[in-house]
């Protein structure tokens, strides 16, 4: 299997995209039509918070955005994730944001600002710059000597076309070969070619025409009042485009007004103007398509070129959405009547794309959006986590362990629930990305530690599930704020729709949870022995012992199970079983090290402390498996990476190193203490062999 | 006599494979029939091993951000992004397209010229097209050139294909009659200036020691910390950066690099004809192109040099405000001049 | 005699063996795994898990430690032979042990499969494009040298040196040819698996030889073995005629020719074809993407399989749709989207007899695991709820 063909393909695919986009912010002139447009020297500011409604509604237009229909919050809260590294903007409490100052920005408040007041917005900073060698790569040391973090559009004004010069001499190097400095430069760039793009996406269509009017320019708009908007020339555009092809015609180039040279050209510079405006409201895919069968959104432009092409009566439908959008845009100055006409633009988009299958999810997944099940149940968890300890410092108290039990229900159901709303909006098995097996993982990890708890009440698997829990939302938060784009993702066309696929990365990310769950319960009986606690009860350790037993059965058995039908899979995509890929490799140790453990035990080599010692050493098996491989930058599994997961990846070796060592001496100093005492309970008298009883 | 009769076969046994070698024995009896048209026959080592575009991709195109060519683009040509096989994406005067692709070897030439004859309504060709059709040269080998008319009249179609076992490239324009016609002198120009695109840094040849360099500073210049891929950067007051780079081969292209540069400095890139116009200084013992992006005076500027070594190219730039840049013309040249190799 | 054979049963039934094949197995994995890194996939593939010993890690610990090691086939080999003698025929039988017994033979079938893919399957690709046709598909990493036999229609006859004889014939071996009474013998010697050709000169101080102006450069073998362009050197004994020495390479742009006797002969290496027992046509290629985007979301080819009884049969081939025919898989693999009407679509082919053993080894291991681990489980909330109440009675 040539995986290298196929992921390169996409790869070159994205460049191309980028190339495109650069060239968008090469010639910001180019994009701001202001060849003729009457340019208004004291641009709109907004002086007052928006209208709850109002932002309530735009949240739940509807746009197409990597690959996919959208609400517009989502498309927001992920730019201003990769900005600003938060969902939300604070302006800062300063004379210089007058009455707006000290005001906490949702996404999409923010991104409104971009849109109507780009003047304005461009003085938010907002744009974090993680490195401030970045900003002096690009001649901007006086903003890098500030003390802050994040810095405005306009102080980024005279570095961004040396960023651009950079990030393209960057983009060449692969993504992995690139210095930290170098994959930043290339990042922030895009980062802000995105921003460009949204900026005046609205604010664009309150301009008017003012370039020259011959007589038939006059003519040809004298049903209004004379002022030539956007969509005056949209609604008679295929008409002014005949008319223009027919005066070119008939005219050289360079004919004068007595040959009609004047009139062609007149008409041209309104066509001409039409398109810049079209043009210089972004990329943003917001204008559903003409037939219902269509899949592919528009940007305005896009409107424009099929106007061109197909004629109004195809299009005219669009242009009413033109109509809306540009009531709203002039509205910017006046918050009453900005209210109003957002919202009935809103209303009109959301009922222009009803007939779309793809819009049926756009307020599930607001609601999605806003419901921040994962935060949510971090919070849970983390409360959980406080009960617990809380219940260990005081054994006898019924009352903590059970707010331990209802915080730790309350999060395993909140994942569960956030879980099952992604399957249902993207219509796929739970498990596809990264980020969602974070979810998956700690789900399972939790709910496998509360069955443990409700058959066993020994306290230990509960304290575990919440601490598992509010890990494993942590580390989904940071995964998602860190990558900084839509979870909710779509994916290429081999990882599509299979009952083996799905099957196998279900069942193999169960088994590296429960793995994870035996480490960290082994964990307990190492740290335990360590410290000394309940020494005078052997029988809590058998029993933790027996569900770390348990509990590595469970997890053979799914990723035993996941692995071989990983390769099911893998047969019936592309006719090979088992390539010796690192991810499969990876889950293929997984098994081995759960077959070497459960054997060894079997067969007598060790018992409680190597079985638990063992079970330690899953744990860093799994981290190989599940993040350490993607680092490797090779094969077909990989979803790509980011150094600092590969920090967090060693940081977790540390760790379970740490605890491994712990365990050793725990165990060391015991059978020295017995050796002393010369009773040896924990040992098998009879056998000692191979790895004898560590 | 016994002894020796098996000492002699092992004595040769063990000479010989002290000497090594081992001569394998096959005797191929299955033939296997085959129909398949004849490639060209007789071509010569020179033809047979011309370099490939890129050793580590034979399936072309796609696989990196480069283009798989280097080449000239012609007057009033433009660059389109790349898409799906179009390796390189061009556009002519007249919406006439012009593209090259590079494809795994994967069909002969009369399957490709049998599809172009479907494509354009014509009956399709038979075998001894291809032996009428012209040859012309592309790439150091010759291409079978093709040129069609559709039925209808509205659209005429260029090609020529070089077929070779590892790859075949397509050199494809395609647009209205009388258009094409215009262009067929660029086309002809395009396709000799495409040659194999060179291996930039970290390609082969990385086992070339880097040339080092020393230089004279200018009084008023402040050498500051040097930016990735920068050999050395100076500070020359109102942020005015110079610094100099080095890069292997011909760093991409004089043409590429030329166009970049214009690009930064806010101007359309420069013509075949106008870089040719450029001044040329003598720098390193070679014959530097020197490249003043100037504007008005508040606009940003670049003036450059590029002097190009025997395996390397060497790069001085020099970045701010045209204006301060205007003042500043003297040094950047004596500085330039100072340039001296190192060992 | 007995005594010692039983004791050599008795190790290669044990558990301590079961434990140590199944640690360095993981091993294996393990140092194959990062090895990719460094030597790509195929390479580590034949050199940790197709091996019998390797000399790993691929990084030397601390800069100069690396040791011998079992390598995948021995492991495997000998893990089977355990299971089979301890996990099956040894296993005390008995109900609770059933589990054990369906599992271990699940494992059994399971490397069995993988021991028939590797030794008996071939697998390669066949691109087309829109409207053509191929009986022949492309191996991914094997050669061969094919000579064909210039008739009134092109090539007529086609004789091949197989991948084993010209890989054979690197070093100071050579490999010598002779083609069933033709006019016509090959010597091939300095193979390379991955080289370049280039001008004499270019490279003061090789020690390859030069033909005809040109030598054959060996290069470090790609990390995707797929690129490779390996090279050899040939000499040709002709009937009747001087030899005739040159320089045969994947990379080269056109075939090599040699004429003898009265006839005409174009030599090329190139990549191994397999030929296919019906042909292939690609009527259309389909395929979407994500809308707004390159992120392809769907792809597949409309085929006619042509086998020279009747009439051709139309087929769909798309992602986990193969093509299933006389022991042969055609699975779609990629494509190459021409924005316009040129579209290429690759297959991939793959002859395998162990083809649907694994889902047959993956029913009987579950059936095994889920009798054996549901008991465990059962018995283990049996004996918690047990000692919860023993502990409330308390």
């Amino acid at each position: 299997m040539s995986a290298r063909n196929l992921w390169s393909f996409g790869l070159a695919l994205v460049w191309t995209g980028g190339v495109v986009l650069g060239a968008a912010v090469q010639t910001p002139s180019a994009q701001t039509p202001s060849a003729h447009a009457s340019t208004p020297t004291d641009a709109p500011r907004r002086t007052a918070p928006y209208d709850t409604e109002l932002v309530a509604a735009f949240e739940r237009l509807p746009v197409q955005s990597e690959g996919r229909v959208k609400p517009f919050l989502a498309f927001t809260e992920y730019l201003l994730l990769r900005l600003n590294e938060r969902r939300s903007f604070t302006i800062p409490d300063s004379e210089a944001f007058g009455e707006l100052a000290g005001q906490r920005l949702s996404s999409v408040e923010w991104a409104l600002d971009l849109m109507l007041y780009p003047e304005q917005a461009d003085t938010y900073p907002v744009i974090v710059v993680p490195d401030r060698d970045v900003l002096d790569l690009i001649g901007l040391s006086s903003i890098a000597n500030t003390k802050r973090q994040r810095h405005s559009w306009n102080e980024f004004g005279p570095g961004i076309e040396r960023l651009q010069e950079y990030a393209r001499e960057y983009g060449r190097i692969e993504e992995d070969k690139r210095s930290r400095i170098q994959n930043l430069a290339v990042y922030l760039f895009h980062d802000l070619v995105e921003y460009h793009n949204l900026r005046s996406a609205f604010a664009v269509f309150s301009g008017r025409y003012s370039g020259p009017r011959a007589q038939i320019v006059t003519g040809a708009f004298t049903d209004g009042d004379g002022v030539i908007r956007p969509t005056d020339s949209l609604r008679r555009l295929d008409r002014l485009a005949e008319v223009w092809r027919e005066l070119s015609a008939k005219t050289e180039p360079g004919a004068t007004a007595a040959n009609g040279g004047e009139e062609a050209d007149s008409i041209g510079q309104v066509i001409g103007w039409t398109g810049e405006v079209m043009e210089a409201a972004g990329p943003l895919a917001w204008l559903p398509p003409a037939a219902t069968g269509q899949e592919e959104w528009l940007a305005p432009k896009a409107l424009f070129d099929g106007l061109l092409r197909d004629g109004n009566e195809v299009w005219d439908v669009r242009v009413g959405a033109i109509e809306h959008v540009q009531r709203f845009a002039d509205a910017a100055r006046n918050p009453v009547a900005l209210a109003t006409a957002g919202r009935a633009f809103v209303t009109a988009m959301r009922e222009m794309s009803s007939p779309h299958a793809a819009i049926h999810d756009i307020d599930a997944e607001v609601s999605y959006l806003r419901g921040d099940w994962f935060g949510k149940a971090l919070y849970c968890f983390l409360f959980g986590f406080l009960a617990a300890a809380a219940s260990w410092l005081r054994l006898r108290s019924k009352a903590l362990y059970r707010v331990t039990w209802a915080l730790g229900l309350a999060g395993a159901a909140l994942v569960v629930w956030g879980v099952v709303q992604r399957c249902v909006l993207l219509d796929r098995p739970p498990v596809s990305t990264l980020y969602e097996t974070i979810l998956f993982v700690t789900g399972v990890a939790v709910i496998v530690a509360l069955f443990i708890e409700w058959i066993g009440r020994r306290r230990v698997a509960l304290s575990l599930a919440v601490l598992l829990g509010a890990v494993g939302m942590f580390v989904a938060y940071m995964y998602e704020s860190h990558k900084g784009t839509d979870t909710l993702e779509e994916l290429r066309a081999v990882l599509r729709t299979n009952f083996w696929l799905g099957v196998h990365v279900t069942t193999v990310t169960i088994g590296y949870s429960a793995t994870l769950l035996a480490g960290f319960i082994a964990q307990v009986f190492l740290f335990g022995k360590l410290f000394g606690a309940k020494r005078d009860d052997p029988a809590f350790y058998q029993g933790v012992v027996r569900m770390v037993y348990g509990v590595l059965c469970f997890a053979t058995f799914f990723a035993t199970f996941g692995t071989i039908a990983g390769g099911i899979w893998a047969n019936d995509s592309w006719g090979r079983f088992w390539g010796w890929d690192p991810k499969e490799n990876g889950a293929l140790m997984i098994v081995l090290w759960q077959l070497v453990t459960l054997h060894g035990r079997m067969g007598g080599f060790f018992r409680n402390w190597g079985l638990c010692l063992m079970a330690v050493i899953g744990n860093a098996v799994v981290a190989f498996s599940w993040w350490h491989v993607n680092a490797l930058g090779i094969g077909l599994h990989t979803y790509g990476f980011d150094a600092s997961l590969y920090a967090g990846t060693m940081i977790f070796y540390g760790t379970q190193g740490l605890a491994l060592g712990a365990g050793a001496f725990a165990c060391w100093s015991e059978r020295r203490a017995l050796a002393s005492r010369s009773v040896d309970p924990d040992v098998a008298p009879a056998k000692r062999t191979l790895l004898a009883d560590v | 006599m016994i002894l020796s009769r098996t000492l002699t076969p092992t004595a040769c046994a063990v000479l010989l494979a002290a000497c090594g070698g081992s001569d394998r024995i096959v005797d191929v009896q299955e033939a296997r029939a085959v129909k398949r048209p004849a490639p060209r026959l007789d071509a010569t080592s020179a033809e047979r091993f011309a370099p490939p575009r890129s050793e580590s991709a034979p399936m072309g195109g796609s696989q990196s951000g480069a283009e798989p060519f280097a080449y000239a683009l012609p007057q009033g040509w433009a660059k389109l992004s790349r898409v799906p096989m179009r390796d390189i994406n061009l556009t002519a005067p007249g919406e006439v397209q012009c593209w090259v692709s590079v494809l795994p070897p994967s069909s002969t030439a009369l399957a490709h010229l049998a599809r172009w004859h479907g494509q354009l309504g014509l009956p399709a060709p038979d075998a001894t097209a291809i032996d009428a059709l012209p040859r012309v040269p592309l790439l150091g080998g010759e291409a079978m050139r093709v040129d069609l008319r559709g039925a209808d009249g509205t659209k005429r179609l260029i090609a020529s294909m070089l077929l070779a076992p590892a790859r075949q490239v397509f050199v494809r324009m395609e647009g209205a009659p009388d258009a094409v016609e215009a262009q067929l002198a660029a086309l002809r120009r395009f396709e000799e200036s495409l040659r194999e695109a060179p291996v930039v840094a970290g390609g082969d040849g990385s086992d070339e020691p880097e040339p080092a360099f020393g230089w004279t500073v200018p009084p008023t210049w402040k050498a500051v910390t040097p930016g990735p891929m920068m050999l050395q950067q100076f500070d020359l007051g109102d942020e005015v950066k110079c610094w100099l780079t080095l890069l292997r081969g011909d760093g991409g292209g004089t043409e590429n690099n030329i166009a970049r540069w214009c690009g930064f400095a806010g101007k359309a890139p420069l013509g075949s004809d106008e870089i040719e116009a450029l001044e040329r200084w003598d720098v390193l013992g070679a014959r530097a192109i020197y490249v003043p992006l100037l504007g008005d005076d508040g606009k940003p500027g670049l003036v450059g040099i590029m002097i190009p070594l025997a395996t390397h190219t060497l790069y001085v730039r020099m970045s701010g405000s045209s204006g301060a840049l205007k003042g500043r013309l003297e040094a950047f040249k004596t500085f330039c001049t100072s340039l001296e190799r190192r060992t | 005699m007995k005594p010692v054979l039983q004791k050599i049963l008795a190790v290669l039934a044990g558990f301590p063996l079961a434990v140590g094949l199944l640690f360095f197995t993981f091993i294996a994995t393990w140092l194959g795994t990062l090895a990719q890194k460094d030597i790509g996939l195929l390479e580590a593939q034949h050199k940790y898990f197709e091996s019998l010993v390797y000399i790993g890690p691929e990084e030397a610990l601390f800069g100069f430690l690396r040791f011998p090691l079992p390598g995948g086939m021995l492991l495997m080999s000998l893990l089977a032979v355990n299971l089979v003698l301890g996990g099956i025929v040894r296993l005390r039988k008995s109900w609770s042990r059933a589990g054990i017994l369906v599992m271990h033979t699940g494992v059994v079938m399971l490397l069995v499969a993988g021991w028939v893919r590797l030794e008996y399957a071939e697998d390669g690709s066949i691109g087309l494009l829109e409207g053509e046709r191929g009986d022949e598909y492309v191996a991914f990493h094997e050669y061969e040298v094919a000579v064909g036999e210039i008739g009134a229609e092109g090539v007529v006859r086609e004789w091949v040196v197989a991948d084993e004889a010209l890989r054979a014939a690197s070093g100071t071996s050579t490999s010598t040819a002779s083609f069933a009474g033709q006019p016509l013998r090959l010597t091939l010697s300095g193979f390379a698996l991955n080289a370049r050709v280039v001008p004499a000169g270019v490279m003061p101080g090789t020690r390859s030889a030069t033909v005809d102006g040109f030598s054959v450069q060996t290069l470090k073998p790609e990390a995707e073995a797929e690129f490779n362009l390996p090279a050899c050197y040939v000499t040709a004994f002709r009937e009747g005629d001087s030899a005739q020495g040159g320089i045969l390479w994947l990379g080269a742009r056109q075939p090599w020719t040699v004429r003898a006797a009265d006839r005409t002969y174009v030599i090329e290496l190139r990549k191994r074809r397999y030929p296919l027992p019906f042909s292939i046509e690609l009527v259309k290629f389909t395929h979407e993407y994500h809308p707004g985007t390159n992120m392809p979301r769907h792809f597949q080819s409309d085929v006619l399989v042509h086998d020279g009884t009747g009439a051709p049969q139309p087929q769909r081939v798309r992602m986990n749709e193969p093509l299933r025919r006389d022991g042969f898989v055609a699975y779609q693999h990629q494509f190459r989207d021409t924005g316009s009407t040129q579209l290429y679509s690759e297959l991939q082919v793959v002859k395998n007899p162990a083809d649907q053993w694994p889902l047959w080894s993956l029913i009987v291991m579950t059936a095994g695991m889920l009798a054996h681990f549901v008991t465990k489980l059962v018995r283990w909330i049996v004996r918690e709820t047990e000692t919860l109440q023993a502990g409330a009675t308390r």
